[in-house]
């Protein structure tokens, strides 16, 4: 089911122009952003990345990383305590207005008015973009249809359910047409169903050459969805590039295997870690196995068993699979992103940390 | 208005918060019923007063008469408390970073407060005399009298609201706004002669109302609906709304931009 936008207006060349890399072509750019907040607490340490216009680029990290805050900054809710970061070509600092007007935000706490009906919010949101009265309610007419609304259009929202609630709100940032999104943890709290249409959503909407710019936690979703992701940890960006590349550098595949016995886990990931089939090893806690990134697992399961087997450490089973964005979360990071306890601080407390006196 | 015009966004942001308040009825029923309720019962609590010579001597005909005015900028007051609990509710629910992430004057942020609460505060006051109409309560001064009642207690209490939005934008906790708002207000109807006749009061507080600006007000409209108008206190009474806009209404928009400071 397509849940296509349409656009009035024809909008120019969204398309990075052909062999021009300049920074015209890109949707956002950060440069070595930093964010100390007022308590002296270092959110933001040196981050640098860019998004290509029509691209969906995933912000991968744990809470308190620095994921929000990056996303605060580059739709001015927020300022850098140093660093430059620059969204449809305006820079956030010098020229705030301009960036609101291309940008649409969907926050984690979401600007939903529980008094309004759908469609007044809808409305709402097109007069504060300066849309006329009679393009507004038309606007929101129009997203109502493209987002399934149409049976509670007329409902408070209050009465709406979180995954109803969130597509709304999405349909909020959509109103104007921006051509960056920026959306911040926009699958936390939705079942499959609506993280599956709400996915298919961005895509089309990449297509029509909207760069979208997500935060989020759900790894899987992020290698399926993102041209390309970062990963940012402690407030420092560690990596970033497609999914498939930075699965790659770990090694494409992992070995899974479950020793015989007592074995010393530790000694073996440390074995296998010579040998020139295996690019990493490392015990794995939970599981009580070890496990080895290669690049090719069919390949090297025979020289990794040889090798076990030459010290005589038997092997119960094996198991080959691919690398996943948890892999390269766990390489880098040293945990995986929802390993953490949640977050419960409280708007008000986000509020304050993010709207803060400026350090100077 | 016309489909196609493009409306003031602090407009648009009054009539959202006027939706907001008018949806929710046990906010109208409190917010207007109460004061009526309060009125009916303190005409009653003190009508003895009325009874005492002295009383009378000082130009009162009764007790209703005399506190009307006074339960006029009482509502005003609580009213503008209340305009600080909205603004932390816009914060913790997300909205107000809604409005500051879009294209709109910051300004208009604040104005579109400002209006929702003259409008609120316009209909509560005018609910109010009606209500003291219809209990025998009669302006001295007339229509013109009655007017300039409604009108300096609306501009208070929107100069007022400055003050809760203030300890709302820096506290953003909607229970510390509530006892903050709750304490200043309450002190400052009792430092005044909204109560009690102000020669009743003992030389300490005299000299306390001299320098309390809701003092000015409520004593005006006790005077315009008892007494007759007098230019000094009503220019008095202007000075005492102008100075306190004049403070309030800054340091509001002064705690907004360090809120909002990006």
């Amino acid at each position: 089911m397509p849940h296509r936008i349409a656009r009035h207006r024809p909008r120019p060349d969204v398309r990075p122009a052909r062999g021009g890399e300049g920074p015209r072509d890109l949707a956002v750019e950060a440069e070595d952003l930093a964010k100390v907040y007022p308590g002296g607490q270092r959110a933001l340490d040196g981050v640098s990345f860019s998004v290509g216009r029509g691209e969906i680029f995933g912000f991968l990290g744990p809470n308190g990383s620095g994921k929000t805050t990056t996303v605060r900054i580059l739709v001015t809710l927020l300022s850098a305590t140093s660093g430059a970061a620059r969204v449809g070509g305006f820079d956030v600092s010098r020229e705030p207005g301009r960036v609101r007007a291309l940008t649409g935000y969907a926050g984690q706490f979401t600007g939903v008015d529980d008094d309004l009906t759908v469609r007044e919010n809808l409305a709402l949101s097109g007069l504060l973009r300066g849309l006329r009265r009679g393009e507004a309610s038309a606007r929101a007419d129009e997203l109502i249809g493209a987002f399934s609304l149409d049976q509670v259009a007329g409902q408070r929202a209050r009465s709406l359910s979180g995954g109803l609630r969130r597509r709304l709100d999405l349909a909020q940032a959509l109103v104007h047409r921006p051509s960056v999104l920026f959306l911040d943890e926009p699958t936390t709290g939705l079942d499959l169903q609506s993280r599956t249409a709400l996915w298919g959503r961005l895509r089309d909407l990449s297509a029509e050459g909207t760069a979208v710019f997500l935060t989020t936690q759900y790894l899987e979703e992020a290698d399926r969805a993102c041209d390309r992701v970062a990963i940012i940890d402690a407030g420092r960006l560690i990596r970033a590039g497609t999914p498939a590349a930075l699965k790659e550098e770990v090694g494409g595949g992992r070995l899974e295997l479950a020793l015989d016995g007592p074995a010393d886990r530790a000694a073996a990931a440390a074995l296998l870690a010579g040998s020139p089939a295996v690019i990493r090893a490392v015990p794995e806690e939970p599981d009580g196995l070890v496990v080895a990134y290669v690049a090719d697992p069919a390949a090297a399961v025979g020289p990794v068993l040889r090798l076990l087997d030459s010290r005589g450490i038997g092997v119960a089973a094996v198991r080959q699979a691919q690398a996943s964005l948890d892999d390269v979360f766990l390489r880098y990071t040293g945990a995986r992103p929802r390993d953490e306890a949640p977050v419960t601080g409280t708007v008000s407390s986000m509020f304050a940390a993010a709207h803060g006196r400026r350090k100077r | 208005m016309k489909p196609n015009a493009t409306p003031p966004v602090a407009l648009v942001l009054a009539a959202r918060n006027l939706a907001r308040a008018v949806r929710t009825p046990m906010m109208v029923t409190a917010s207007l019923a109460q004061p009526v309720i309060w009125l009916v019962l303190f005409s009653q609590i003190f009508r003895g007063l009325a009874g005492t010579q002295e009383f009378r001597s000082l130009g009162y005909r009764s007790y209703l008469d005399f506190f009307a005015p006074a339960m006029l900028v009482l509502s005003m007051l609580v009213t503008a408390m209340q305009s600080g609990m909205a603004t932390v509710t816009d914060i913790d629910t997300g909205m107000m970073d809604k409005l500051l992430a879009s294209p709109i004057r910051r300004s208009a942020i604040l104005a579109g407060r400002v209006i929702a609460d003259a409008v609120t505060m316009s209909a509560q006051g005018l609910l109010l005399l009606v209500a003291g109409f219809l209990l025998g309560a009669r302006f001295t001064t007339g229509w013109a009298g009655a007017a300039v009642t409604l009108g300096s207690a609306v501009a208070f209490g929107v100069a007022w609201a400055g003050l809760s939005n203030m300890i709302a934008l820096k506290s953003r906790n909607s229970e510390l706004t509530m006892l903050t708002g709750m304490f200043v207000t309450l002190t400052a109807l009792f430092l005044s002669s909204a109560f009690f006749p102000r020669p009743y009061l003992p030389g300490w507080l005299q000299a306390v109302t001299n320098v309390n600006p809701a003092a000015y007000v409520i004593a005006t409209g006790q005077q315009l609906m008892n007494t007759g108008s007098s230019a000094g206190q009503d220019l008095r009474t202007l000075a005492a709304i102008a100075a306190t806009a004049l403070v309030l209404l800054p340091a509001c928009a002064a705690a907004f931009r360090a809120a909002t400071r990006h």
